[in-house]
């Protein structure tokens, strides 16, 4: 009966990368681009102290746990074919 | 005779929260203000617990002209004890990435010698410069390799302290030393020491290849601005 998948499983997405401090990074890296200032000691130094603050102080993100779904098709196999 | 002081004011205290200094855990953008062990009982700052109901060390830590930190008696909160940390965070991390094969003592001699070859060629506190060097050369973020579909996508992502430190010690390391495999002649001196005492020098009147590295890795992230918000 159709296809039989001896090893049934799948290379599920992995989560993005979270990024700390999402808004301070990009501000302070328009600062970049805008003033060319790229060792944050004249017009970026503000921006950069902020996220240098933001990093300092934001609790760390939780680890996700990687997907499951390998091992409940290997669970359901039977079931599913 | 002040180590038999110490023991009978301990004795005499009730069970106390130790916090190590008012900085945040191994903070290395935060000077340890104990060089020595030798200060410690003569710094006024470092305030002894006493136990407020039994008041045995008061008459001691006065003699030694110490402050006397009592918990408030409304409380029931332990007090607490501000125990600054036994060297610079920053010195010691440095140490350890020169150490090779457990030799902490050579490390931490080569780190000294270090600071010594700054001063006498500056003629100044040599602490504030090599952490104003290695702030210089620090990187705020860094270029994460991601691969979106079949692209890959350069994706800047920020550095927090430790890491952005841990990277100039280590393009300042390779600068000095090379990276396995290189055969970069060895320029500024047969030690280590004065080598790096060099470097640091040069990256504080901006002359260094670690500036321009570190130029290079923001421009990078600079160029790649908009794939911070991409999954």
């Amino acid at each position: 009966m159709g296809i039989h998948i001896k090893n049934l499983k799948v290379r599920p997405k992995k989560a993005g990368v979270t990024v700390m401090c999402a808004p301070q990074l990009t501000t302070m890296l328009g600062c970049w681009a805008a003033s060319g200032d790229l060792h944050s000691v004249g017009a970026c130094q503000e921006a950069a102290q902020d996220l240098f603050r933001c990093m300092r102080t934001t609790p760390l993100p939780k680890k996700v746990h990687a997907p499951t779904i390998n091992y409940h098709l290997a669970r359901l196999r039977k079931r599913v074919q | 005779m002040l180590r038999s002081l110490s023991t009978s004011l301990r004795s005499s205290c009730r069970p106390v929260a130790l916090r190590t200094a008012s900085l945040p855990a191994r903070s290395l953008s935060s000077q340890s203000t104990q060089s020595s062990r030798a200060e410690e009982t003569t710094e006024e700052s470092y305030n002894l617990l006493a136990n407020s109901q039994q008041n045995t060390g008061d008459d001691i830590a006065q003699l030694l002209n110490l402050d006397v930190l009592t918990a408030p008696k409304e409380s029931n909160a332990p007090p607490v004890m501000n125990i600054p940390p036994q060297e610079d965070p920053l010195l010691h991390y440095l140490a350890s990435r020169i150490m090779q094969s457990g030799h902490r003592a050579r490390a931490n001699r080569i780190v000294a010698r270090t600071l010594l070859n700054i001063h006498a060629y500056t003629r100044a506190p040599p602490l504030p410069i090599l952490r104003q060097a290695i702030f210089k050369a620090a990187p705020a973020v860094r270029c994460l390799n991601h691969r979106i579909a079949t692209k890959q996508v350069l994706k800047p992502i920020p550095l927090s302290e430790k890491q952005s430190i841990g990277r100039a010690i280590t393009w300042i390391l390779e600068e000095v030393e090379g990276y396995p495999g290189s055969k970069q002649v060895r320029q500024g001196g047969s030690q280590l020491e004065e080598r790096l005492a060099r470097e640091i020098i040069k990256i504080i009147k901006g002359e260094s290849a670690v500036l321009a590295t570190k130029e290079k890795v923001h421009r990078e992230a600079m160029l790649n601005r908009g794939s911070v918000g991409k999954a």
